[in-house]
């Protein structure tokens, strides 16, 4: 998709471990500029967790993170500790990141909620801030409910309003983790449709999902992983006519 | 922080800086009659034999008399403060305080002197008393010569005449030994009572504190002169306080017996003769006192409260540490005693806060350590997703606070923290103890002066209550608010694994 010889993001050998629990098994990726990449696998197999560590959520044990030539190694490798977190703060400017608990700040109207990172974060002025924040709203369909409150919302707009508020911070990266699955059915395409348009504006993205449908006709590749280690990584229908691994098969069935 | 003073100093006009001519006096008026006493409860009419004599004084000396309310107890440690020059209520050199100030020659001399209810018959006098309960003035010299000259005596110790008095009325005491004009005045004042012996000596002096030698000499001759020109005897005969043991104090004296005008106040005790509109302008004044040192100290509570529960949950081990510690330490120990040792102990390492300042600043920790704990709680209420949102907009951990964390944590806290501020509004009495003239300590003023504690204190009670009326309804509000957002927080589900 990209004419770029470098990815955009490049994984190597990464490793997360929650105590004495080795979650993220020796994880390696690569994903280029513009490519939207669907992660599926079971429950607990560290899809969270991968998203986690590449916005710097969790510190990584192992391995290292490029994301658009900022490269973040584990802290020992750093020089010092204030170090690593100057470069965990510069990676994590070029991330946004949308929950599936969508994670609005209650106490804000949309606006604000798009707005504030722009003026607390970047020191963006009040009028220029708000401006990028109506387009941003108007872009996923919300621009006459800017002055509401996130608990006036249905599901659909609290997490396309998410997705406004990370989009403010003109990341290169988005990362999804499960942006559909606490939505009522009906309200899935819409935040699915956003996502797609995102796409076709050329935006990079990794979305976490167990929509096998969306995965299947929007990802340019899909990784699926399980415990803790990506299983196979592969175009979109191959994966799903063709499955290289039986663990992949498994799990497929479950779901088509 | 020099501002701060100087705000404070305007604010409140308190003059700190000792003025050559001013005589700064210090006395307990809360039930003080004769010596120093407000005439029917009015603050406006401070009068006693002692104000007399301390203005005569003064006044010979060129110097303004200036009075400061200060409780009996503490009126010796106010001396060490320099929160005035001297003390003149009723102190006998015996007392035992030789190191701690200097006391003047005696200005007066009388008899202790036991008071029963009239219709007493098995004490005739002192000598009954074994086995009896006795009423004294704490730290007086009627308690000495009770605990050495009688066995098996029990001994109450009383803050003021007022309270003695009453006990001694309601029967919860048998007799009270008083100094023999006080008892006079009120056997005059209150019927059922009557005075049944007289004994031993108790002298009066003038107390300064050791530096000021000075000014006690020159005291010393004042007395002398007056004793010498009969301007001492008039005022003793103004409020009618001759006895046998001041006849002989004054032997050189020329006994000239000047009328003078009998003091005004009546002995028979008619209600209607306290003017409620009159107290009214008193209890404002101090209702204001309480209200703003309430606030202030709210305002210190809130702010060093958020610092101490954001370093306990925010900041590194140590620092946690040091906050969880000061917490405990703030809570653990009575407000009573942190007040004491801010206002009386900290002078002594060079730190000598106003008195405002020392009872906005005390109260305000004591309750920095509930706030902080209210904060804690609040931010603990905020769900964790919150931060982690914030963090990923790339704000950093400040910014996540002030900007996401906070504001939430507010709506959780406003309830408890308007209930906190009721309980501060109460416990803001407690500062009267360092000579602050707040509402309570105005309510005992006129109460026990005028006799009135039962009508006064309707009126009081009814004062704290409109004050606290107003935050009470806050709380309301604030709840209702909290509802709303509850309702807010219910409608969406919230991933479990984001919640560590
Ligand atoms: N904060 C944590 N502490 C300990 N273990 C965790 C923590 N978060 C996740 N885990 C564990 O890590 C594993 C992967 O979790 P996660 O990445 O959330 O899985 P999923 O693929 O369902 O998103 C799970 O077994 C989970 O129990
Ligand atoms: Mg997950």
């Amino acid at each position: 998709m990209s004419n770029r010889p470098e990815p955009l993001i490049s994984i190597s050998n990464l490793c997360k471990d929650y105590g004495k629990n080795r979650i993220l098994k020796h994880v390696s990726f690569q994903i280029e500029s513009g490519d939207l990449v669907s992660v599926i696998g079971p429950s607990g197999c560290g899809k969270s967790t991968l998203l986690r560590c590449l916005n710097c959520l969790e510190v990584l044990d192992d391995g290292e993170i490029t994301i658009d030539g900022v490269c973040l190694r584990t802290v020992d490798h750093e020089k010092n500790e204030d170090f690593f977190w100057r470069q965990a703060h510069e990676l994590r400017q070029n991330v946004g990141m949308v929950f599936q608990s969508f994670n609005l700040f209650p106490h804000k109207t949309l606006l604000d909620n798009v707005t504030l990172a722009q003026i607390v974060v970047k020191h963006e002025r009040q009028e220029k801030a708000k401006a990028l924040a109506m387009a941003l709203l108007e872009k996923v369909g919300l621009g006459n409910l800017s002055g509401r409150y996130p608990w006036s919302l249905s599901g659909g707009e609290k997490q396309r309003a998410a997705i406004a508020r990370a989009l403010a911070m003109k990341p290169k990266v988005m990362l999804y983790d499960e942006p559909t699955s606490s939505l009522d059915p009906e309200m899935v395409e819409e935040v699915l449709q956003v996502m797609r348009d995102l796409d076709a504006e050329g935006m990079t993205q990794i979305i976490v999902t167990h929509e096998m449908r969306f995965a299947k006709d929007a990802s340019d590749y899909i990784i699926y992983m399980e415990n803790g280690e990506i299983i196979e990584i592969s175009d979109e229908d191959e994966i799903f006519i063709n499955p290289q691994d039986d663990r992949t098969r498994r799990f497929l069935k479950r779901y088509m | 922080m020099k501002s701060f003073y100087f705000i404070v100093l305007l604010l409140f006009g308190s003059v700190l800086l000792a003025d050559e001519s001013v005589l700064r006096w210090a006395a307990d008026a809360e039930s003080g009659a004769p010596n120093v006493f407000y005439e029917n409860g009015d603050l406006s009419k401070l009068v006693g034999f002692e104000k007399d004599i301390i203005d005569y004084i003064a006044k010979r000396l060129g110097r303004r008399a200036e009075f400061h309310q200060n409780d009996w107890d503490s009126l010796v440690s106010g001396l060490q403060r320099n929160l005035y020059d001297v003390v003149i209520n009723g102190f006998s050199p015996e007392e035992g305080k030789e190191n701690s100030a200097i006391f003047s020659n005696p200005y007066y001399a009388c008899g202790l002197s036991l008071i029963i209810r009239s219709n007493t018959d098995n004490i005739k006098s002192i000598l009954d008393c074994s086995g009896a309960i006795v009423g004294v003035l704490r730290s007086s010299k009627a308690e000495s010569v009770l605990t050495n000259s009688l066995k098996d005596v029990k001994i109450i110790g009383y803050p003021n005449e007022y309270c003695a008095i009453s006990d001694l009325k309601n029967k919860r005491v048998d007799a009270i030994l008083l100094d023999g004009q006080i008892a006079a005045y009120y056997t005059k004042k209150l019927s059922g009572l009557k005075i049944i012996d007289e004994l031993d000596e108790t002298r009066y002096s003038i107390v300064s504190a050791p530096g000021n030698g000075e000014l006690m000499a020159a005291i010393n001759g004042v007395i002398e002169d007056m004793q010498r020109d009969g301007s001492l005897d008039a005022i003793v005969s103004k409020w009618d306080l001759h006895n046998t043991f001041y006849s002989r104090l004054g032997e050189i004296s020329s006994k000239i017996e000047t009328p003078g005008s009998k003091p005004k106040s009546s002995g028979n005790q008619d209600k209607s003769t306290v003017q409620y509109v009159k107290v009214l302008p008193f209890f404002i004044k101090a209702a204001c006192v309480t209200l703003v040192i309430s606030i202030l100290s709210m305002c210190v509570a809130i702010v060093l409260g958020l610092c101490f529960a954001i370093m306990r949950v925010y900041m590194p081990k140590w620092i946690s540490f040091f906050a969880i510690s000061m917490i405990e330490l703030l809570r653990g120990i009575p407000l009573l005693i942190q007040l004491f040792f801010v206002f009386y102990g900290l002078p002594c390492i060079g730190i000598t806060l106003p008195p405002l300042v020392a009872g906005i600043l005390t109260l305000g920790m004591n309750y920095a350590a509930y706030e902080a704990e209210n904060f804690r709680a609040g931010m603990a209420a905020v769900p964790y997703g919150q931060m982690e949102a914030a963090r990923a907009l790339g704000m950093n951990q400040w910014q996540s606070l002030r900007h996401v964390i906070l504001p939430q944590a507010f709506t959780f806290v406003l309830p408890p923290l308007t209930n906190d501020f009721i309980a501060i509004l109460k416990d803001s009495s407690l500062v009267s103890l360092i000579t602050i003239m707040e509402l309570t300590k105005t309510y005992m003023l006129i109460a026990s002066n005028s006799f009135n504690f039962f009508e006064m204190g309707a009126i009081v009670a009814f004062i704290y209550f409109l004050i606290g009326l107003p935050f009470a309804q806050l709380a309301k509000l604030a709840e209702r608010h909290l509802k709303l957002e509850k309702r807010a927080y219910s409608s969406r589900k919230i991933g479990g694994k984001h919640n560590r």
